[in-house]
């Protein structure tokens, strides 16, 4: 299944004017423990998302929001022209359709599509 | 000691919020009530003019009932990071909505003005003194690189909001701040804990953003005291949750664990986010380290020119197929236009997004191939003058409406535009110059703080 479907909260947003900050947030407990355990959410998988390399990642997994963050340089400076998102708030697609795989029991009840 | 109790109306002066949510607010007695009124999300534009990045008219509406409210209750109203970017320009500015509003209003209090603004010399002088240091990712500073900025602001801490309090200010209007600094500033003072104090204040800054269903223009009520804090949002129609409220505590930061601010960091890694009942949390276990050196972070804007913009419609699957090509043939078709047309060079960005392709996301973009049946050309030039960016973007124009395409004959026309005219002058461009921090002598010297009486 997609990270889309047991992910409600994946976004993207400027922190400050030089980097851009990705969350991914979990609703249960469960999934979030088995898919950070098993390294299917992960800085390296987040890294080759978007061609970096691991150490350019800064990567928490924050427990009490169940989610995880990753921050990263931004290419250019927000408003570069260059820049082609002032907020960042766009640069998070890639990661809702990474492909996670979550035992049956933990799946959400509109999960598996 | 009894918590202090702290209201935020909404997430930014100016986005509104309702008022029944407001007076609920209000009927909770807070010690005081705290905006923030921008940051740098919205780029360096707003910084570069001195424009407000929201409109005086919203402004004033929320203005408006912030101070009537602060002024019933006899509590101060503190605005900070003022229209949006908190330089000079920008606290004149709602400094002027505030006269007008206790003008209309009849009401008499105490405003205090706090700049954010840093001058050269200031800068220089720091420098020769080795009290700038650059930030995460950002090399040295030079003399030459303060010398190109159009202007610096100081992001200030809570003591510039503390002194005018103890100065007897009723309502602050002040430059850029720390959004979290703005509601720290009384809890405080009163001696709450540094920890939850931080912590709330990081969580009220944007609204009842921490609330669900979530409302950046909503209100959210705290109460901090010695040992942890707990909020709720005014509208009974949403909740805190223990999740939504940690899930605030990761929002806009590289980290959610440290939190920098000019005195030190706050640490939230043994943080414990409790229900209290359906619509309010409790936090505890936030610590603040104080910092070795006291510090503030600057930020700055550059001119780099002026621009002209052009937004045309591709329909046509042959250049779907070639656009990339089609492009690299409208630069050099620029190119030679502006060597034939300034022979003493033209010192000229030529920028073209395909909106369809990878507008959004440029060099980050993994999909390689586009499945669309129409895209948009966002064409932009930066030079050194208007007239030169309006005359060069007519170039880029040109080629992109009658260019070649591979296959097609005859005069062409490749672009549907949605405007007439198709070339938009968009102004002045400022880029982000600064990425340091400066170790003042004092809290407050870098930040002016003017009284009047109204």
């Amino acid at each position: 299944m997609s990270l889309s479907q047991v992910a409600p909260v994946i976004r993207s947003k400027n922190a400050g004017p030089f980097h851009l900050t990705f969350d991914i947030m979990f609703s249960s407990p469960e999934v979030f423990r088995h898919l950070v355990d098993t390294g299917q959410v992960s800085k390296e998988r987040f890294a080759s998302s978007y061609g970096l390399l691991p150490d350019d990642v800064r990567w928490t997994v924050y427990e009490p929001a169940l989610g995880v963050k990753a921050t990263i340089r931004r290419v250019t400076s927000s408003g570069d022209p260059r820049d082609g998102d002032v907020y960042g708030c766009q640069q998070h697609a890639p990661l809702l359709a990474w492909d996670v795989d979550v035992p049956e029991q933990q799946q959400p009840p509109e999960g598996g599509k | 000691m009894t918590d202090t109790v702290v209201l935020s109306p909404t997430g930014i002066v100016g986005y509104g919020f309702p008022e029944q949510s407001f007076e609920a607010g209000l009927a909770a007695n807070p010690d005081v009530i705290g905006c923030d009124g921008g940051s740098t999300d919205q780029g360096p534009g707003d910084l570069g003019r001195g424009t407000l990045h929201v409109s005086r008219d919203a402004c004033y509406r929320d203005l408006e009932l912030m101070i009537a409210g602060s002024r019933r209750l006899g509590v101060p109203l503190l605005i900070g990071t003022a229209g949006g970017a908190g330089s000079a320009a920008h606290v004149e500015a709602m400094r002027e909505v505030v006269v007008e509003i206790a003008r209309k209003r009849r009401l008499h209090f105490s405003l205090a003005t706090i700049g954010a603004d840093v001058s050269k010399s200031y800068l220089h002088e720091r420098l020769d003194s080795g009290d700038i240091e650059p930030l995460d990712g950002g090399g040295p500073l030079d003399h030459d690189a303060v010398e190109a900025c159009d202007r610096v602001v100081g992001v200030m801490g809570t003591e510039p909001y503390q002194e005018c309090l103890r100065r007897g200010a009723d309502v602050i209007i002040a430059g850029r701040s720390s959004d979290t600094a703005i509601f720290a500033a009384v809890p405080l003072m009163r001696g709450q804990g540094a920890g939850p104090a931080w912590h709330a204040g990081k969580i009220l800054e944007c609204g009842a953003s921490a609330a669900v269903p979530m409302a950046a223009t909503d209100c959210l009520l705290a109460w901090v005291g010695q040992t942890g804090f707990e909020v709720a949002p005014c509208n009974t129609e949403q909740g805190c949750t223990p999740i939504s409220v940690a899930a605030h505590t990761m929002y806009e930061n590289e980290s959610p664990y440290l939190l920098k601010e000019p005195s030190g960091t706050l640490d939230t890694r043994h943080c414990e986010f409790r229900g209290v009942d359906a619509r309010r949390v409790r936090v505890t276990g936030s610590t603040f380290i104080p910092a070795p050196r006291y510090s503030i972070k600057l930020e700055a804007v550059r001119l780099i020119g002026f621009r002209t913009i052009c937004i045309g419609v591709c329909r046509d699957p042959a250049l779907i197929a070639e656009a990339d090509q089609y492009i690299d043939r409208i630069r050099k078709s620029v190119a030679d236009r502006v060597a034939a047309t300034y022979p003493g060079g033209c010192d000229y960005q030529l920028e073209i997004r395909q909106i369809g392709k990878n507008a959004a996301m440029g060099p980050l973009e993994p999909v390689a191939t586009v499945t669309g049946h129409e895209i948009g050309l966002i064409m932009s030039v930066v030079a050194p003058t208007q007239e030169q960016a309006d005359a060069i973007l007519a170039m880029a124009r040109t080629h992109a409406l009658h260019g070649p395409i591979t296959g097609r004959q005859g005069l062409l026309s490749n672009l549907a535009f949605p405007f007439a005219p198709s070339d938009i002058p968009a102004g002045p461009v400022h880029v982000f110059a600064l990425n340091h921090v400066v170790f003042p002598r004092s809290p407050i010297e870098l930040f002016p703080i003017q009284l009047e009486e109204l």
